[in-house]
């Protein structure tokens, strides 16, 4: 039963980390039509400086988190008005390609600033935990829960009460009438682009709380994004945190229970099955498509 | 002129094949290459004796990054799952030239025939599955096939690695060094894999150029009206994914027998992306295109190198030395956004002045 508990919170925990990445991917892939693969890096590049701002500058973590969501945030945005803008509308694999260029170029810098040898991971969380039936729950985790939690709570009333998220409601259902009554997409999607690389770099602070140790590894976990998205379904924002914690659950019952080589293999296997069953995935709409 | 020949003229230069004369230089080149390398010498130090083992990983690369051009750039299905093939590819290698004792021909057959059955039934979901949904699930392919990769790993070879043997000449072919038919050096393996590699490039460069190529493009552009002409949609997808998975499959055993020991790190989703760069660069949808591609990838880190340590001004500063893979990965990520946003034909596309032109046949 401790073991279940300690899996349990630690999976939630990981969870609300994927769906954040997921609801970023989601949202430029709904907005942009581009896939995020660079999605990891900037994970990575958040939990680099991250690190920096805490131990070299001795930041606090809300003064951190938000140092790392604004500079990510003015980032992701300067990306997409400099490179993706041009990549807007053309075909998949030209934008899949393309964030495997931006992803390449980010790992470079992060590579050329921090090297590949890993730091110790932060601890500017409290510290300790308490006990559920007998089994402890980290502070860190119930933290980054929370945050996700925000995260969540945040996204919606952005999309349902503010003028701009009504906006980018409006442009993704139908690009042509949105710009027709007035709606500027490059300046929604820069917005999109902006959020979606500063909640990137926000996980990415999160996990180097719990991560075993901080290197370039954690760019990998950007490839679990795609399993959350697709199983709350693509298109669906609520869908892509309830998919991360599906992810970050099954990820690591997998681990505890059946050892650690099952973990990549659940989370991939259940995103193959929900694809061959119900491709639009849990939460999403299905796609019409037209000659 | 018939009808034919005038549509075989009509063609766009990066679809026909190479000219005659364009055949007879590259030929040259390829059979003086191996010679020129331990005879050469190049000034300010170039490396050229490490060109030979370069050379090699290429001509695997070429395999390799050609099954994935004609999925990526011909049929415009995005695999990630292509380093999970080469896993199976190496493990197929292993199987029946370790642990079965037969040939290393029989090894890539059986890579090659293994990949292909493997390609026709994980294939069956891009019959069902379009676009984005395609790509997320050959990620799923993926992780499955590394999984299984490190099973097989542990269950024969243990926890280090999947390790070969040199593999051996059949004594029909009469070549040997006093009672040495082993493959072990860079030059004898050249000698074993430019065959192997042009036959793979043959097969699909006919495969891009013929009627399943076009067929591939017109399921690529819209496959709904493509089977309003009569194509079918579903056979032709799974065909192509098929056929990639085996060339890749068979890339990834002859890379296994190359190199000699692999494991689940020679099997990142970052080959893939290599071969990203590779196709990128070279140019979508031609198998010159993935020829060029891997020899930008497997040379631009050789030059640069020499570039940071023996090349004034640049040796004098020893930052350039001690970031070189970073400078190599950091140019290869603005190499794609740069080609994909001004040069979208990659290098397969540079016209060249007219005598570039008429040898490789783009005039006649």
């Amino acid at each position: 039963m401790d073991l279940f508990v300690r899996l349990f919170a630690g999976g939630l925990a990981l969870g609300a980390i994927y769906g954040a990445i997921a609801i970023g991917f989601v949202l430029v892939f709904r907005a942009t039509g581009v896939l995020n693969f660079a999605q990891g890096e900037f994970m990575a590049v958040g939990a680099f400086v991250g690190s920096t701002l805490t131990t070299t500058a001795g930041l606090s973590f809300l003064a951190s988190a938000a140092a790392v969501l604004t500079g990510m945030g003015a980032l992701g945005a300067a990306l997409y008005l400099v490179v993706i803008r041009h990549f807007v509308g053309r075909s998949l694999f030209t934008n899949a390609l393309v964030m495997v260029g931006v992803a390449m170029a980010v790992r470079a810098v992060v590579l050329w600033r921090y090297g590949s040898v890993g730091r110790p991971t932060l601890s500017t969380l409290p510290e300790g935990g308490f006990d559920i039936a007998g089994a402890s729950v980290q502070w860190v985790s119930v933290v980054i829960i929370a945050v996700g939690a925000l995260m969540v709570a945040s996204f919606s009333v952005f999309f349902r009460r503010t003028q701009t998220g009504l906006q980018l409601q409006a442009l993704t259902s139908d690009l042509h009438a949105a710009v027709g009554v007035g709606v500027r997409p490059h300046r929604l999607f820069a917005i999109t682009w902006c959020v979606a690389i500063g909640f990137a770099g926000l996980a990415g602070l999160l996990y180097a709380h719990m991560a075993p140790t901080l290197d370039q590894s954690i760019a990998s976990l950007g490839l679990r994004a795609f399993p959350a998205a697709v199983i709350g379904g693509i298109n669906s924002l609520f869908g892509a945190m309830i998919g991360g914690l599906f992810v970050g659950l099954s990820e690591q019952f997998a681990a505890g229970y059946l050892g650690g080589e099952y973990r990549d293999l659940l989370g991939f296997g259940l995103m193959f099955i929900v694809l061959l069953i119900r491709p639009q995935g849990i939460f999403g709409t299905p796609e019409v498509s037209r000659v | 002129m018939n009808e034919a020949t005038h549509l075989l003229r009509s063609r766009p230069g990066h679809l026909r094949p190479t000219s005659v004369a364009g055949r007879a230089v590259s030929f040259a080149v390829l059979i003086a290459f191996p010679f020129a390398v331990a005879r050469v010498s190049l000034p300010m130090s170039f490396p050229v004796a490490s060109l030979a083992t370069v050379m090699n990983l290429a001509l695997i690369a070429i395999v390799g990054a050609g099954a994935f051009n004609l999925l990526v750039g011909t049929a415009g299905q995005f695999s990630l799952a292509h380093a999970g093939f080469m896993a199976s590819g190496a493990v197929i290698a292993a199987w029946v030239g370790e642990i079965l004792g037969r040939s290393l021909a029989a090894a890539l057959v059986a890579s090659f025939v293994g990949g292909l059955a493997i390609g026709t039934v994980v294939g069956l979901p891009s019959v069902r599955l379009r676009g984005v949904y395609l790509l997320l699930s050959t990620i799923g392919v993926h992780f499955a096939c590394v999984f299984l990769f490190k099973k097989f790993q542990i269950a024969n070879f243990g926890y280090g690695s999947v390790y070969f043997e040199y593999p051996e000449l059949p004594t029909w072919t009469g070549f040997a060094v006093g009672d040495d038919r082993t493959i072990s050096s860079p030059f004898r393996w050249y000698w074993v894999l430019l065959p192997i590699t042009l036959a793979c490039c043959w097969v699909m460069g006919n495969l891009t150029r013929g009627a399943f190529g076009r067929g591939l493009v017109a399921v690529r552009d819209r496959d709904l009206s493509a089977s309003l002409y009569g194509l079918n949609p579903a056979v032709t997808k799974l065909t192509v994914f098929a056929l990639s998975a085996a060339f890749a499959s068979l890339a990834g055993g002859l890379g296994a027998v190359f190199v000699g020991a692999v494991s689940e790190e020679s099997y990142t989703i970052d080959v893939v992306l290599d071969f990203a760069v590779i196709i990128v660069v070279g140019g979508l949808g031609t198998v010159r295109g993935a020829v060029l591609g891997a020899g930008f990838f497997y040379l631009t880190p050789v030059v640069l190198d020499w570039l940071w340590r023996r090349v004034p001004p640049f040796d004098r500063w020893s930052m350039l030395q001690d970031h070189s893979n970073e400078l190599t990965v950091g140019l290869f990520g603005v190499a794609i956004v740069v080609i994909l946003l001004f040069f979208p034909g990659g290098l397969a596309a540079i016209r060249g002045p007219g005598l570039l032109r008429r040898v490789r046949g783009e005039i006649s």
